[in-house]
């Protein structure tokens, strides 16, 4: 759930409303990295030779814990979250940051590279409900063994309901998200407290020379060691997507008093048990509670906090999809508002479907958290690394010396390097997957921006001047007649195609015209007071200017009726509304590839049309096809 | 590949027949290559003989009841003017029927058998190519893991090659299955002559003491075993058109079934001697070395020689569709001149390259992929059989009860064959029936939307409309030029037109509305190209007409309307055409899914004007809402 519970402000916030946004946060961005407790120990302890598991457990635990505080505190919570453009964080809050201007068409390597990190996510996008789930549903086993069959079936009838549950939106039931995380961690710190008070040697793994040991044993397979440490956090990244949602003090305050003590405890608890249980292959994460109804409760617990996770994971993806939207590097697509009175609350049907499709699937395809886990992890280390990559730019920007920048990002760049190296050994073992659906979706994404790029400079470019229309207008050649006409444009200057279009081919023009473009701005949020501009061009047309942060949805009939009032002849409720419908014909000049230009012509046919922003009865609406070789 | 004539030179049948071996009997020829195999996997360990007799004994009865029994002696008779296949059924059954285009009984068992062959269409050239591809396990053992990247080569070979059509290989077809049926009969006559014992399996009471000695279960997976050896024969329909009934019989008779036999008895031969050598024993037949790396190169030409006509079958299934209403319209390219049936459709092309190589990768061997084949055939048999009654009773008037015995019998043997491929269904079967159910909703989702835009949009009485009357009185302006309208009937006003008036208030001075219509032959005569009248009021209403090879040319037609004396000046004349415009949310009984099927369709359906050869920039394209 992602609600907007409130902006982040300077001022001071009254306790209560400070508490209430920790623990909103505790259900929202904490999901993941809470529930990676039910696998990544055991995924660990696996990566350990049979003969050296005792002496290996403190190794892996002080691995966990260092790789803990480095990534998620140092650099997320203490760095990154830092960084944000008007209160929203995530990958393209730093494209903002790193001074991109959207818009211009053209994939430089800087935004490629960014787009890659964000088309990664979606990659383990895929993964996360899935492992999550599965992970927690297992549970039944360590109960009774008998019940594996139910695992896999369980797991998809949980997903289903999930997303069959978006499109009602999670607005009521999300109240609750909160509170349960917070009895979540609780759990776990309660359960890790008692394994460790029967069994203090644990603590020895706060020294992180355990973890050097262990990597400069020569007994493990550093690569399989470290692609099983990177489960525990894999979720990091969500603490800089939803720093919009409740701002860097929620988060820091979320992470420092629950979610880290949580975790740690939970992992040593594991550890203890391990070091107290040798041989026995119970989830060491289950074998805390003990067997029978608590263990059974226990199980309930984590798919309840499994759920939590996923419905976080989907709302951060529909966000990140929307985003992508209105900077321009997606098609527009169907996106609905769940709730009226939560601006975040948003769900996109298309994206919904193919998550729950792909998410589904996998679970069936791999059928455990286990083999599931050996796919996870080398989708988010690749963000992980361009984000460093990206912060890096960032601060430069923000004039950081070099002296002070370059140190601090190289540390940064080791650690994700090394761990997205040692994850590429899972490409084979199933990381394939998610690099595939990364790539699809990086495809898409650039050829989208390409592809507009190129139809924005062949036709556009073309678009006559101010001075011709009010020509044009006067002529004789042109009849004018009764009623009032809305041309759409995408370019705030000029004369949109569809208009010169119209009167080439009717000859005629109505004697009231308004030219409508409708601006995506870099910001999310833009001022009420800079929503419109409205100006006169001459005989009879009109201009008008709307703009939008890129977290709001446009709403042009709304525009129309305000324009009204600053001047403009034209009634919206009678008018004709033309709308250019682009026809992409392959086989131009334009340099890119011919199965990129069919690509662009499929994304372009079914992209959204623009005239599902208009409120307006299709009668009224002419849409004239405009022939574009690309 | 010429259409049959009356009288036929004996070289012309020998060619006729020859032609229809490359293309009809790929499939069903091929099959000796898994299916004695598979079909010995589900013998009892104890029972050896007379196992190997009863499979035999299935494989021989099936083949003669179902191919000669029921394609050649019955189905094959039912040919839409010389067409075969199940769409020619369809036809058949709605001449006689009323002209109304609801989705009937038998509208929707034809959709279903046409939706299942797809489904079958993807593992077919998987399963053959990967099979003689295995051979090559009984050769060089050392290359076993490398064979399913070598029979994905050959798929991804045989689908790239297609744009480029195939006549020019194509007329190595026939003589090379020639060769095929040929090998496979003498190596099978070779082993039956050391064993005529074998022989003893053309009594039927094998077969039947197998299946009844059998438990139920063992029979059923036995059954699904046998059915390879027949999944081809929808194939014998389907490509009728192209070679006649007679010259399909000929070689049925005299080529394919004597090869076929042998073959198999010569494998059941084998087994009965060597009964520990299970492992393949088609390529077995032929001695080790040489004779047998031969044997390998040979089927993978065969098996290739099966895929292509089982590519080319689908083009033609889906083009049938396309015009038949069930299918959004898509690219159709011609590939050669002065064949008629050499088309190629990139989409269906792209589709089945994906879904065939994904197959092989993910089953990775004949074996598994025999798991999944069968269901998919056997139920587009069972419907074929279902169709084939309606159009006996309605078209032929056949007697119900001579009618009613002989589709039961049919019906009996097509769905026990069903029935004991379900079992398939966890082993991968669900994928064709996945695949044909996709197809399945699509079709019917196209056609329904169809209808009821048909019926909302252009019902309304437009026909009624006189269009000259539109433009009495002086609401709309006249501008100088000529706009040519695109009228999908030569009655009443095309849409466009009307919502052009609505919203310009203005047209031009003369204005054409133009119907292309599609005739039921090759070619048009010149003379009949082009016909038209004048309504009055500078409107005017023409129809050109082209045969189904020739492509409308829309500004020759307007050329010559000028040169017979309507005021055109075609360089500044407008041509108008509609676009549907699907909305969703209206009130028509499609759930909400479906019309968003419909409209995703309808966008990506290719455009009208992409046939009609009008410059680019003279072409306004008017969006038209509809809502569902």
């Amino acid at each position: 759930m992602r609600a907007r519970v409130s902006k982040p402000s300077t001022s001071p916030a009254a306790t209560p409303a400070r508490l209430g946004l920790v623990i909103g946060a505790l259900g929202v961005v904490f999901g993941d990295i809470g529930t990676s407790p039910l696998y990544t120990f055991r995924e660990c302890l696996a990566a350990l030779p049979a003969d050296q598991r005792a002496s290996g457990i403190l190794g892996v635990l002080s691995l966990v814990f260092w790789a803990l505080f480095l990534v998620v505190t140092v650099k997320y919570v203490w760095f990154i979250t830092r960084s944000d453009n008007h209160g929203e964080g995530g990958i393209f809050a730093l494209l903002a940051l790193s001074g991109e201007k959207p818009g211009a068409g053209k994939v430089t390597a800087w935004i490629l590279l960014l787009l890659i990190g964000a088309a990664l996510l979606y990659g383990d996008g895929v993964i996360t409900p899935a492992v999550s789930v599965l992970g927690a549903m297992e549970g039944l086993v360590t109960v009774n063994s008998g019940l594996h069959h139910a695992v896999v079936p369980l797991s998809v009838v949980v997903l289903f309901l999930l997303f069959l549950l978006q499109r009602v939106g999670t607005a009521s039931i999300g109240k609750v998200f909160g509170p349960l995380m917070l009895v979540w961690f609780s759990t776990l710190a309660a359960l890790g407290l008692w394994q460790i008070a029967g069994n203090l040697v644990v603590l020895h793994a706060l020294n992180p020379i355990h973890a050097i040991r262990l990597l400069a044993s020569g007994n493990v397979h550093i690569a399989t060691m470290l692609g099983a440490v990177v489960l525990a956090f894999t979720g990091a990244e969500a603490l800089y997507a939803d720093l919009g949602h409740f701002g860097r003090k929620a988060i820091a305050t979320g992470w420092y008093t629950v979610a880290m003590p949580a975790l740690v405890l939970s992992y040593f608890g594991q550890g203890a048990w391990a070091l107290a249980h040798p041989g026995d292959e119970t989830n060491p994460f289950f074998a805390l509670a003990p067997d029978g109804w608590p263990r059974l409760a226990l199980t309930g617990l984590s798919v309840a906090a499994a759920v939590i996770a996923s419905q976080a994971l989907i709302s951060g993806t529909f966000s990140l999809t929307r985003q992508a939207i209105q900077l321009g590097f997606l098609p527009r697509l169907t996106v609905r508002h769940t709730s009226a009175a939560l601006e975040g609350q948003i769900y996109l049907p298309l994206v919904n479907v193919t998550l729950a499709v792909a998410t589904i699937w996998v679970t069936v395809a791999f059928g455990s958290s286990t083999s599931l886990a050996s796919a996870y992890g080398i989708a988010v280390t690749g963000t992980m690394v361009v984000t460093t990559i990206a912060y890096f730019a960032v601060l430069r920007r923000a004039r950081w010396s070099l002296w002070r920048a370059l140190p601090l990002c190289a540390l940064f760049l080791v650690i994700d390097a090394s761990l997205f190296a040692a994850n590429l050994g899972k490409i084979k073992d199933g990381g394939w997957l998610p690099l595939l659906i990364g790539a699809g979706v990086l495809v898409i994404m650039h050829t989208w921006r390409t592809g507009k790029g190129e139809v924005v400079r062949r036709v556009y470019s073309n678009e006559i001047t101010e001075d011709e229309l009010r020509s044009m207008a006067r002529s004789r050649n042109v009849s004018r007649v009764r009623g009032g006409a809305v041309f759409m444009a995408g370019n705030p200057r000029g004369t949109p195609l569809v208009l010169v279009h119209h009167l080439k081919a009717s000859r005629s023009l109505h004697e009231h015209i308004a030219i409508l473009s409708v601006l995506t701005e870099t910001v999310p949020y833009v001022a009420e007071a800079d929503r419109l501009t409205v100006s006169e061009i001459g005989e009879g047309c009109w201009r008008v200017v709307g703009r939008y942060g890129y977290m709001e949805s446009p709403d042009a009939s709304a525009l129309l009726e305000a324009a009204r009032e600053h001047g403009l002849p034209l009634r919206p409720d009678t008018a004709t509304y033309y709308f250019n419908h682009e026809m992409v014909v392959t086989g131009g000049s334009s340099p890119m590839p011919v199965w990129q230009k069919q690509l662009y012509g499929l994304l372009s046919r079914n992209a959204r049309p623009a005239r599902d922003y208009f409120r307006i009865p299709p009668s009224q609406i002419v849409e004239l096809g405009l022939p574009i070789q690309l | 590949m010429s259409k049959p004539v009356g009288l036929q030179s004996p070289s012309a049948k020998f060619a006729l027949t020859l032609g229809a071996l490359g293309v009809v009997f790929g499939d069903i020829g091929t099959s000796p290559l898994y299916t004695l195999r598979e079909c010995l996997k589900h013998l009892p360990a104890g029972e050896a003989e007379a196992g190997v007799l009863g499979v035999l004994s299935l494989v021989f009865w099936a083949l003669l009841f179902v191919v000669s029994g029921k394609y050649l002696s019955f189905i094959t008779r039912a040919d839409n003017r010389g067409e075969g296949g199940i769409f020619a059924l369809l036809a058949l059954q709605q001449r006689t029927n009323s002209p109304s285009r609801k989705m009937t009984v038998g509208v929707f068992v034809i959709l279903a058998g046409a939706a299942l062959l797809y489904g079958e269409g993807m593992i077919t050239p998987a399963i053959s190519v990967l099979a003689a591809a295995e051979g090559f396990r009984t050769v060089a053992p050392g290359i076993t893991d490398l064979i399913p990247l070598l029979a994905c080569g050959i798929l991804a070979g045989l689908f790239w090659i297609q744009h480029k059509g195939t006549q020019t290989i194509g007329r190595l077809f026939g003589p090379v299955i020639l060769v095929w049926f040929t090998t496979i009969g003498l190596l099978g006559a070779w082993r039956v002559a050391e064993n005529y014992d074998v022989l003893r399996a053309l009594n039927p009471l094998h077969g039947w003491h197998l299946l009844v000695a059998q438990p139920l279960r063992g029979g059923a997976f036995l059954l699904g075993a046998v059915v390879l050896a027949i999944t081809g024969v929808e194939a014998l329909y389907a490509d009728m058109g192209h070679f006649g009934r007679r010259a399909i019989a000929r070689a049925w008779y005299w080529v394919v079934l004597p090869g076929l036999v042998l073959n198999y008895f010569g494998q059941g031969a084998h087994v009965l001697a060597h009964p520990a050598d299970l492992e393949n024993p088609f390529f077995a037949l032929a001695p080790a070395g040489p004779a047998r790396f031969g044997l390998v190169l040979l089927s993978i030409a065969a098996t290739i020689i099966a895929s292509q006509a089982l590519i080319s079958g689908t083009y033609s299934l889906t083009r049938q569709a396309i015009q038949l209403g069930f299918f959004p319209r898509l690219k159709v390219l011609h590939t050669n001149a002065t064949v008629e049936g050499q088309i190629y459709l990139p989409l269906v092309n792209r589709l089945l390259a994906v879904g065939s190589i994904t197959i092989v990768l993910g089953f990775g061997s004949s074996e598994k992929l025999a798991g999944a084949y069968g269901l998919a055939v056997t139920g587009a048999m069972a419907m074929t059989t279902i169709a084939f009654y309606f159009v006996a009773r309605r078209r032929w008037r056949w007697s119900a009860l001579g009618t009613g015995v002989l589709c039961a019998a049919f019906l009996a043997v097509d769905l026990a064959l069903f029935a004991a491929n379900i079992a398939k269904i966890p082993h991968g079967g669900w994928l064709p029936l996945a695949t044909g159910l996709g197809l399945l909703v699509l079709m019917q989702v196209w056609k329904r939307g169809r209808e009821l835009i048909a019926e909302r949009v252009y019902g309304r009485g437009l026909d009624a409309i006189e269009v000259s009357s539109l433009f009495e009185g002086d609401a709309i302006h006249r501008v100088p030029g000529t706009a040519v309208f695109m009228a999908s009937t030569p009655r009443g006003t095309p849409l466009a037109l009307l919502h052009h008036l609505k919203s310009n208030r203005c047209v031009q001075k003369t204005v054409v509305l133009l119907t292309i219509v599609a005739e039921p032959e090759p070619h048009v005569p010149d003379a009949e190209r082009l016909t038209f009248t004048e309504l009055g009021q500078g409107v005017w209403r023409a129809v050109g007409r082209y045969g189904y090879m020739e492509s409308p040319d829309v500004a020759a037609l307007v050329t010559r309307l000028r040169n017979a004396g309507v005021q055109i000046e075609p360089m500044t004349t407008t041509y108008y055409f509609n676009r549907e415009m699907v909305l969703t949310g209206g009130d028509t009984p499609l759930w909400e899914w479906q019309k968003s099927l419909y409209a995703f369709l309808s966008r990506n359906a290719r455009p009208a004007k992409d046939y009609f050869r009008i410059p680019p920039n003279q072409i306004i394209e008017i969006g038209l809402p509809v809502q569902l």
